[in-house]
This record gives C-alpha cells, structure tokens and sequence, in this order.
C-alpha cells in the first residue's frame, strides 16, 4: 500500500511523456517507441499476479483511449503483465523475489536488469507491430520497425527506471 | 470440492487473461478507422488542450516557412484575380459566378490548426484545433497551404475533429493522371510516409515519372487535388495495368496549418443520392 502514491505518479508521468512526446516524434516510420509498459516492468516484484494482470489491463486500455488504437496497446500489454512474474523469476531467485522490491539494476544485476527490460519491451513490441501490421507483406519493415522501436524504449524505459528508483530510494 | 476450489485458484488468472486477450483481439479486428477516430475525438475532450498548447509553440518555430507559404498563395490568388478581372464583359456574363460580388461561392473553406499528428503508424491520425463549434462537418476534405491533400475528417466534437490521413493503410482513394483523367486506387503500404501507391492504371494511360496525380473526386468531395508526383513506374506481369509509387506533395512529417474545404452543396447531393428513387435503381 505504501507504494500506491509513486507508482500513481509513474502511471501518470509515462502516459504524459508517451502522449504527448514519444507520439510527436515524427522523425522516421521504422521509429515508434511504446514507453508506457515501463510501469508493468517497473511494478514490484512481490505484487500479486491478478494485480499485474489489471494494471496490465489499465495500462493497454488507458493507452488505446489516448492513443486513438482500438485495443491494440491492451492485446500487446496484457501478455507482458500475464508474464512478467515468469521473467522476474527467470532474473531473481525466488527468496529476492519473496522480498518484494522494485526491479532494478541494484536488484538484479546491471546485466540481468538489461535482459530483463529487452525480453519484456522487445515481447510487447513484437507483438503490438505484428498486429498493427497484419501482414506479412512488409515483414521487413514491421521487423526493422520492431528492432529500433525496442532498442530506443530500453534507453528510455532505463532512464525512467533509473529516475524512479532513485527517487523511491530516497 | 476442495479440490476444485484450488483447481480453480490456480487457474483463475489464466483464465482472467484468456478471456481479456480474446476480448482485446476481438475489439481489435472489429475497429475500423472510424472507431479510432471516435476514441481519439474523445480522448482530445481532455488532453486536447496540452495538444492545442505544444502546437502553439511548435508554430511560433514554424512561423517563417508559413508565412512565406501564405505570401506564395496569396500570390498565386492575386494573380488568378488579375486574370479575371481581364476577362471580357460578355465573358463575365456568360461566367456569372466570376462577375457577380452577390454570388455565393460553391465552396467553404476554413483554416485549422494541427494540434497532433503521427507518420510511423499504419493508421495515422490527424487531430485538429476546430470542431463542430467552428463549422467543421464530418467528411470534409483536408488540404495542406500549398493546396495538396492531406486527408478528410472522420469524427468531431465541439472543439475538435480528427481526420484520416492520406497516411492510413485502411483508407482508399481514386485517384487519376491530370494529364489524360487514367484512373487508378491510391493506398499507402505502411512503410514510407512520403510515398503512396497507385495501382490499377489502365496500360492505355501511359503514366510517365514527374506526371502530376491528382483525386478523382469518387471518395472525397472534390477532384484535381494534388496528390503528387510519379516517381517511378512499373508494368504488371500480365501486361495490363500498371503501379506507379506516387511521391505525396504534401508534407506529412511538419504539417501545423491546414484548410478544411467543403461543398456547400453536398447535403444536397448526399440526400439526392439516399433519394428513394436513387435507391430503387441501387436495389434492382
């Protein structure tokens, strides 16, 4: 419960940046980054695994209403809360993640954290550009599209999860 | 029963995901462009205000390029004027709607500023600053400054409307050859936000780069709108048609300010064509 306050403000503050930066980047079409699932990769360990399935939920829903992407952002993040206990376990053993906590690179190692955020950002993103493509007629493209959009929301989603555990640090 | 009752708790949140992926797809598959348009339209009711607010100053760094774009039409205008004003006395009757100061034009124009925009989607969006309050109606056509078209609305409320852009893999356009009228469909494949395709050319229409392209008027209210240029062209296998990569003219990635025209007459039109007796040869 203590937690509810900066993880509202985290909701809040990557739904702005997405809305209304990330979505103005109008620099090339293979550029899209989806930086609003820091908040699903940034929610604690510990929580439980209907929580991340409904926050998971407000997250794609909130995003498709902002967005103007009927259902898109929810099939895409929904998968990512469904698994995101799976992968903490896969970078955390149980006992850490018993504790509770927010993911961070403190927590789980420079080098895990990083596979950790690829895994969950390059899934979310696999699967958002697939289904917005529909085709396989420009594979290429969804795929190179895919690759940089992942490789762009990892620097961000790290530098908002960097600012975050900062702060709650504090 | 305990059994199950546990059964169930391990379930149950797999179950919950299931149901709410299905559901997602489901409303996914079912949502055209219109129903993206509607969610955005109501979206902007709240956070069309920061929009409206960035855009202002974005256009304060763009106020250079627009003036000299308003001084080139303003321009272009004075000297079609000139023309006019050249033309006979016997001409300017027979051409009423060119002499006469009390004519009404057949057309409404109206300026509206963009307020959010995107390019690397399929199915881009444009979100303007003006909305029912200001005139806007569904389904107006949508041009740059330069008088190239951008797209056409879709939804709006009081103080907002949201166009589909030229830019959307859903939207189809007919579109032709200025020189000769050779029709063909422009569609854009997703990929590159300056280029748009436009496939069935008949082989008779003998498209040639640098060819002007411009709509046809079937989907939009208007013909001979810009569209833009051929860039290069291509024959298909069977040797019947061709497909041609059309290099848009308007400026999709820096749009700020845009005109919204209408048809004066096209309720009119519109309720002519839902007329019974239209309907009658439409069913028979």
């Amino acid at each position: 419960m203590y937690r509810i306050l900066p993880y509202a403000l985290l909701f809040v503050a990557v739904v702005l940046l997405q809305v209304f930066l990330f979505d103005n980047l109008l620099i090339s079409s293979y550029l899209n980054p989806l930086i609003y699932i820091a908040f699903v990769l940034l929610l604690p360990i510990d929580t439980p695994a209907w929580v991340m399935l409904a926050l998971g939920l407000l997250t794609g829903v909130t995003m498709d209403w902002v967005m103007g992407i009927a259902g898109l952002n929810t099939l895409s993040t929904l998968p990512l809360a469904f698994f995101r206990q799976r992968l903490v376990g896969v970078f955390c053993n149980r006992e850490d993640a018993r504790e509770g906590g927010i993911p961070s690179p403190e927590r789980f190692g420079v080098h895990n954290f990083t596979e950790y955020l690829v895994i969950g950002v390059a899934t979310h993103h696999l699967l958002f550009f697939l289904f917005e493509a529909l085709s396989m007629s420009f594979l290429m493209h969804t795929l190179l599209k895919w690759i940089i959009s992942t490789v762009v929301s990892v620097g961000f989603v790290w530098l908002i999860a960097r600012v975050f555990t900062a702060n709650s640090s504090r | 029963m305990h059994k199950l009752i546990e059964f169930i708790r391990t379930i149950y949140v797999f179950v919950f995901f299931v149901v709410l992926e299905i559901l997602a797809i489901n409303y996914y598959a079912h949502s055209t462009h219109y129903t993206q348009a509607r969610l955005l339209t109501r979206a902007n009711s709240m956070v069309g205000g920061v929009h409206g607010m960035m855009a202002d100053v974005r256009g304060y760094f763009h106020l250079r390029q627009v003036n000299n774009e308003l001084l080139d039409h303003v321009a272009r205008l004075s000297e079609r004027l000139a023309g006019y004003e050249h033309i006979h006395l016997a001409d300017s009757v027979r051409m009423g709607i060119y002499s006469d100061p009390e004519s009404q034009s057949k057309f409404r124009v109206m300026h509206a500023t963009v307020i959010s925009n995107t390019v690397n989607r399929r199915q881009n969006l444009i979100v303007l600053n003006c909305g029912r309050r200001e005139g806007v109606t569904d389904n107006m056509t949508l041009v740059s400054p330069s008088g190239a078209l951008v797209g056409y609305v879709a939804d709006c409320t009081d103080d907002y409307a949201v166009a589909v852009s030229v830019l959307n893999t859903s939207m189809k356009l007919s579109g032709k050859l200025k020189h000769n009228n050779g029709l063909g469909s422009i569609t854009w494949d997703g990929c590159d936000p300056e280029v748009v395709t436009m496939s069935e050319l008949s082989k008779y229409a003998f498209p040639e780069v640098g060819q002007e392209v411009v709509t046809a008027g079937l989907e939009i209210s208007f013909s001979d709108v810009p569209i833009g240029t051929i860039e290069s062209v291509e024959l298909n296998e069977t040797g019947t048609q061709y497909t041609a990569r059309v290099r848009l003219a308007a400026p999709f990635s820096s749009l700020t300010d845009l005109l919204l025209i209408e048809r004066v007459d096209q309720r009119a039109i519109d309720s002519l064509k839902r007329s019974k007796k239209i309907d009658f040869y439409y069913k028979n």
